[in-house]
């Protein structure tokens, strides 16, 4: 081979080389910017009020919503009290005797599945695709965006239904800051929609 | 594989052509290191053009979230810091690199027929890289962008007839806000970088047309690379005709990457505030991946100042020092001639720049090369005086080891002054850097500041109630250099406290040393109020000023019952025993101060209670306060004791302060013994019923018709309480409640 063109491979190579070297170090940053939101985790949800929504003013069956307020962060923005979310809260049996605080402590440290046999809480995003569920004139709820209904339980009211599951529940207990007032207070969370399973957005997956 | 792809690509696309073409183009008289500048900046260009797109997609252009969204970039997301350094930096790079190749440029005679078009085009590129520096030092809207942006504006404005309506095009209105910055990020990601792309294709274009000016080339004249010439095998050329690949792309590349380092170096040196790392979820450390990743918060990339704040009292502006040429030469004409400095110069060089070519015409030739480069190196030079003596007027040490100092006292002082202005800033920019981590307020980041107790909770303190109130600093504060020991001061400058000193009021501490002596002039010492006669008349002295009294005086005659006791002939109260219980007395009352379901201490809060009924120490014959009766395992809370003096039930703590900011003289705190004026929200809706309750629950001193009452704003007062308590979150987005 000719010195020449050994000389020329060379140059070559160093060109290729430091454009590399150069590449790594300005795309290996770029790529991490760029899928930075992956990285962020939801709020992590605590107990909270649920604005105008008291115990006394429920009968059975009859659906009330409402409003859960939290601290709030929206990438640079941190909203000291903004609203999180809407719930459905439904009555589903009868009330258990909560007369005392010791009885309301007792009945928070039951079982979720037991709370739930007197009252149940849904979010109001609709487990399909993410719009807001509302009551339908068949007594249950529907969404208005792509027609999922569900059945006061919260299940699938039909089975040709787009929603792949019912609609998702929310943990609550009785507030003891205040035993007396009865007021619920529920940790609010968001899910993934349109799968069978019903998973946190932004936690580990049970296994 | 590779062959067939590439043939299959080349014919429907030509782009092995293209390439080849690229490439292969000659270069005559051989490479040369001095080619690289063009080279160089097409480089940092292109790094500009990447890093401001990702930049893009994190920015937010309102004058209430830029900031924040660059605070974010900057402290929050990974390699933000990164990538926002290289941009920062990238652009004072270009700066330097136009300098270079101006200079490359009028050396070798390129601005010469015939590459005049060439020339022309440069210096549009010069004025667009001008304009997005300018438009670009505004978008983080803090505080140097936005105060430099506004005198960058104006001076606009100087130009007669039309300037006016020049700057409030620019600013997109008659003030600075959002349409500022919508105008300016608008020319800065579009409009700027787009004119720049079309001129430097132009330009490379026109530059391919007629190759380096070498003395084999100064007509232009580049034969095109021969067809048959391949990328891989390339024949030998002649050495003037020597091809770009592969020793001039070497060249460049090398040179590419020189620049490169020193950017990354400039980045890497870190110009940013250091803040505290966040901890991770549940307070983890943070792993390798986000030290590197956050490096922000070690200061690394580019500075960011405190958001932009209309409501600065002296904030050092400055361009940047690219510009500072053009600051200074400001200050040489004044009054009418303000028109020499910011436009008849400045466009006058540009004029005089966009003619040099003409000098280069037939016999001119040798003239034009020589006067070309006789004006771009004194430009250059003019230009690097200009901007040593910015930097000297602004250094009372002077610069360069004090060989460059300024001899004028005025302008030392004015120095002196600049340096302490920017000792300042630069406390303001971290501590909001370090307030912003926790997130903003929607209003703006501006608010961290304003709602900030350390800074402006000490400033209210300072007005409403440092005229009054001492505030000495504790050895914390001094350790981390929070501020001083304040001390109201008469007109003639000495030193005139007439209430307590708050500095550790309501601590443990404060309550040991208030029972040992109430009348030291940290407690009541300090508290005066005229002596009255029978008649309720002030009582003259000879020098005609009221006589004063104690103003707090049953604490002083409570301690010398106190000491009375000790000293008793018969049974006298031993000191020791009765200091334990003062101790006691103190810890009890500071568990107090806490919110009930954090009081823990059981046996200190039932020492405490003893000690304070006991019959020696007499506390509870005049001030009531909260008792803890044991119902199962809780502590149940009722209020016993005197109604005469203050309940201190939760003294010292925020809300305590509140009740004595707003109701001092409430039957809980000193009722008729109060001799400080009531702060209260005096303006707006439900004023004027909060004024009638405050006169009904606050009833007159003696002499007075009524309690005076001050406006204090909630906020103000909010967080006036926290600097008072050392609580130094900033009350949150306008509203009283804490991040």
């Amino acid at each position: 081979m000719e010195p020449e063109t050994d000389r020329r491979s060379f140059l070559g190579f160093a060109i290729f080389g430091l454009g590399t070297i150069f590449s790594a170090i300005i795309g290996v940053p770029l790529v991490c910017y760029g899928i930075d939101p992956r990285h962020r985790k939801g709020p992590k949800s605590s107990f909270k009020a649920v604005d105008g929504i008291k115990l006394d003013e429920f009968s059975l069956n009859d659906p009330r919503q409402g409003v859960i307020r939290d601290k709030r962060d929206d990438g640079w923005i941190h909203y000291p009290n903004d609203v999180i979310g809407r719930v459905w809260v439904v009555q589903s049996g009868p009330r258990p005797d909560l007369s005392t605080p010791e009885k309301v402590a007792a009945f928070n440290t039951s079982s979720i599945v037991e709370r739930e046999r007197y009252l149940k809480v849904f979010t109001t995003i609709c487990p399909h695709m993410g719009c807001s569920v509302n009551r339908d004139s068949a007594g249950g709820f529907a969404c208005p965006c792509h027609a999922a209904t569900f059945a006061l339980n919260g299940d699938r009211a039909t089975a040709d239904n787009p929603a792949m599951r019912g609609m998702d529940t929310l943990e609550w207990k009785i507030d003891e800051a205040d035993p007396e007032a009865l007021r619920i207070v529920v940790a609010y969370k968001n899910f993934v929609s349109s799968i069978e399973k019903k998973e946190v957005i932004g936690e580990e997956p049970a296994a | 594989m590779f062959s067939t792809l590439s043939t299959w690509l080349e014919h429907r696309t030509g782009i092995m052509t293209f390439v080849r073409a690229m490439l292969l183009e000659g270069v005559p008289g051989g490479a040369k290191w001095r080619y690289v500048w063009g080279s160089c900046l097409a480089f940092v260009f292109s790094i500009q053009l990447i890093t401001g797109l990702f930049l893009m997609t994190a920015y937010s252009p309102s004058s209430s979230q830029a900031w924040s969204s660059v605070h974010f970039i900057q402290y929050k997301m990974d390699f933000g810091w990164l990538i926002r350094g290289l941009h920062h930096f990238g652009s004072q790079t270009m700066m330097v690199l136009i300098a270079l190749h101006m200079l490359q440029v009028v050396i070798a005679g390129a601005q010469l027929p015939p590459r005049e078009v060439n020339w022309w085009l440069g210096i549009g590129l010069l004025s667009v890289t001008f304009g997005l520096s300018l438009t670009g030092y505004l978008l983080p809207w803090d505080q140097k962008g936005y105060w430099a942006t506004r005198v960058a504006t104006n001076i606009s404005s100087n130009i007669p007839v039309i300037g006016n309506d020049i700057k409030q095009l620019a600013v997109g209105g008659p003030d600075y806000g959002n349409h500022t910055l919508t105008r300016f990020y608008a020319l800065h990601v579009a409009i700027l970088p787009l004119s720049l792309i079309v001129l430097l294709i132009a330009h490379i274009v026109i530059f391919r047309r007629h190759g380096v000016t070498s003395a084999e080339n100064e007509q232009g004249l580049v034969p095109d690379a021969p067809p048959e010439a391949s990328l891989l095998t390339q024949h030998k050329e002649e050495a003037e005709h020597e091809p770009f690949w592969p020793r001039q792309a070497f060249y460049d590349m090398v040179a590419c990457m020189a620049v490169f380092s020193v950017m990354m170096g400039l980045v890497l040196y870190g110009f940013a505030h250091e803040v505290e790392q966040p901890k991770g979820p549940d307070g983890a450390e943070p792993g390798w991946y986000e030290k590197i990743a956050r490096a922000g918060v070690h200061g690394k990339g580019a500075e960011l100042d405190a958001a932009a704040d209309r409501d600065t009292a002296n904030y050092p502006a400055r361009p940047e020092w690219y510009f500072l040429f053009l600051f200074q030469l400001l200050k040489y004409f004044k009054g009418d001639l303000v028109l020499v400095g910011t436009v008849h110069i400045p466009n006058g060089v540009m004029v005089l720049l966009t003619i040099l070519p003409f000098f280069g015409y037939g016999a001119m030739r040798k003239f034009g090369h020589f006067f070309g480069m006789f004006v771009v190196m004194s430009l250059l030079i003019v230009v690097g005086i200009l901007t040593l003596f910015a930097l000297r007027d602004d250094q009372p040490d002077g610069i360069l080891f004090g060989l460059l100092k300024s001899s004028d006292e005025n302008t030392l002082k004015l120095a002196r002054q600049h340096q302490e202005n920017m000792r300042d800033a630069e406390k303001l920019a971290k501590r909001a850097c370090q307030l912003a981590m926790d997130g903003t307020p929607v209003e703006g980041g501006h608010l961290l500041i304003r709602n900030d107790p350390l800074t402006t909770g000490q400033k209210l303190f300072q007005v409403k109630c440092g005229s009054c109130h001492s505030f000495t600093a504790n050895a914390k504060d001094k350790e981390l250099k929070l501020f001083d020991d304040w001390v109201p001061k008469d007109k003639n400058g000495k030193a005139n406290p007439t209430a307590s000193d708050l500095g550790d009021f309501g601590t443990k501490e404060w309550v040991r040393s208030l029972l040992e002596d109430p009348m030291r002039p940290k407690h009541f010492g300090a508290v005066k109020k005229p002596v009255r006669n029978a008649e309720n008349e002030i009582v003259k002295g000879p020098d005609g000023k009221p006589e004063l009294t104690n103003g707090l005086g049953t604490m002083a005659n409570w301690r010398k019952g106190i000491d009375k006791a000790r000293k008793k002939p018969k049974d006298p109260v031993d000191p020791i025993l009765q200091d334990a219980d003062f101790d006691a007395i103190a810890a009890y009352l500071e568990i107090l101060a806490r919110p009930r379901d954090e009081r823990k201490d059981e046996k200190a809060i039932f020492a405490g209670q003893t000690a304070f009924d006991s019959e020696f120490n007499k506390c509870s014959d005049c001030h009531r306060v909260e008792k803890a009766k044991k119902v199962g395992k809780a502590l149940k809370w009722e209020i016993d004791g005197g109604e005469t003096a203050p309940d201190l039930s939760f003294y010292g703590s925020a809300d305590w302060i509140r009740g004595m900011i707003m109701s001092p003289g409430h039957k809980d705190r000193y009722g008729k013994k109060n001799l400080m004026p009531g702060f209260r929200n005096t303006e707006g809706p439900g004023s004027e019923l909060s004024i009638r309750e405050f006169h009904d629950t606050n009833p007159p001193p003696d002499g007075l018709k009524e309690t005076p009452l001050q406006h204090l704003s909630d906020v103000e007062r909010e967080l006036i309480i926290r600097w008072i308590r050392r609580d130094y979150r900033p009350v949150y987005g306008g509203a009283v409640i804490a991040k």
